[in-house]
């Protein structure tokens, strides 16, 4: 009995310590990933965007009433639109 | 490198649209460009028009004068019924344009002999620094200064507007929340607020209801808007209600019976407005203005002109009751 504990529990906390070693990687390559692609959309978007202004000959002004805005989300029943090409259909 | 996202938070209008990088917000005009918040219809007008006062509707400011109008692209509602619809639901990219700078719209209406300027025909609220840049030098030319609104706009810019604006046609389109919500895409309140602010601030308010078959026609909706006028804003504050035909996403309603403004009209005369109106009914009795204390015609309409204006220095020249407005 002492002997399967001796060798089993070794061998199980071991396992555990990879099983969470993966887990750490794979949740950092994840980030990694999303970052990449926030990067991507905004670039994305830019092109776009600058794509549509230039073949119209608009001349961006900057507005009035508006601020920097810290917040990670997006205020629940806000609107958060995408710019390309868009109509309300 | 890793590029963090800047956003923006525009304050303009009720919506307060938060925009990451190369986002734009509900009017499809302002655009969160490298973490600067800009405006891409500044000086670009999609309409220009020397209209009678009588088309926007204004019937109690300058009667019988024109007034040179403007529009841009884009706008911060979306109503289903919306008449415009072709340049205010696309953004300034999709819209043919014209490059007119403000002082070459105040030129303008000089040389055309317009005494007044209206920014007009989507929302001035969508070209908010085109209207008070041009709104500024108008009223150093000596013009005046017409807002044709829905009125969806924050307090602070609406009142910084309000110091160069004359007059305003603003349409209430319901006294419902979920009105607003489902068909215009935008709320009530913020309106009402608006509408006390324009008349604290001493424009000249005229007010338009467009009345939809089975949406906003019956008599409680119409009763209520009346009573709210008349308790916040004033018993002489003309009210327009004015006609629907199908259009945009609204193909499927018919045009409002005649029946329909009508009793509109009645009620609103009953709810103790001195001055409500029938609009988009040619030749119809109640695009008249009426002395409200002895029933004299005043100002007799046909479509956007004027066949006779009895009133003289502002009164009635039958009871002498003076008219409210600005006449002159």
């Amino acid at each position: 009995m002492n002997l399967a504990i001796r060798y089993t529990l070794p061998i199980t906390t071991t396992f555990i310590c990879i099983l969470l070693i993966m887990f750490f990687i794979y949740t950092t390559s994840q980030t990694e990933v999303s970052d990449k692609s926030a990067t991507n959309d905004i670039e994305n978007r830019r092109s776009e965007f600058y794509k549509g202004l230039n073949k119209s000959g608009i001349k961006p002004k900057t507005a009035l009433y508006w601020e920097e805005y810290g917040g990670e989300e997006v205020p629940e029943g806000k609107v958060l639109i995408m710019s390309e090409g868009m109509r309300s259909e | 490198m890793e590029k963090k996202s800047r956003k923006v938070k525009c304050l303009l209008c009720p919506k307060e649209c938060v925009l990451s990088e190369y986002e734009r917000g509900d009017c499809r005009s302002r655009v969160n460009i490298d973490g600067e918040l800009m405006t891409l219809n500044y000086g670009y007008t999609v309409s220009t028009n020397i209209d009678p006062m009588e088309k926007k509707p204004l019937f109690h400011f300058l009667p019988g004068t024109r007034i040179f109008s403007i529009a841009t692209a884009g706008c911060n509602l979306h109503c289903k019924f919306c008449q415009n619809w072709q340049i205010s639901q696309f953004t300034p990219e999709e819209v043919k344009y014209y490059e007119m700078p403000p002082k070459k719209v105040v030129k303008q209406a000089i040389t055309f002999n317009c005494p007044s300027i209206a920014y007009t025909y989507s929302e001035p609220v969508t070209f908010y620094e085109y209207t008070l840049d041009t709104s500024r030098i108008a009223k150093e030319k000596g013009l005046k200064n017409v807002l044709v609104t829905a009125a969806y706009i924050n307090e602070e810019p609406l009142r910084e507007l309000c110091n160069v604006t004359d007059a305003t046609n603003t349409d209430l389109k319901a006294m419902s929340n979920d009105y607003y919500k489902e068909i215009c895409d935008g709320t009530l309140e913020p309106v009402l607020r608006s509408l006390e602010i324009m008349k604290n601030e001493g424009l000249w308010v005229e007010v338009t209801n467009l009345i939809l078959p089975t949406l906003n026609d019956n008599d409680e909706d119409i009763k209520r808007l009346c009573r709210w006028v008349v308790t916040n804003l004033g018993a002489d504050v003309p009210i327009h209600f004015s006609r629907f035909y199908p259009t945009y996403k609204l193909k499927n309603l018919p045009p409002t019976p005649v029946s329909t403004l009508s009793r509109a009209r009645d009620i609103a005369l009953s709810e103790g407005v001195m001055f409500p109106y029938i609009g988009n009914i040619p030749g119809h009795p109640g695009e008249n203005t009426y002395c409200p204390s002895c029933g004299a015609l005043l100002i007799e309409r046909q479509i956007y002109f004027i066949r006779q204006d009895n009133i003289i220095g502002g009164k009635c020249p039958n009871c002498g009751l003076e008219i409210p407005g600005i006449w002159e």
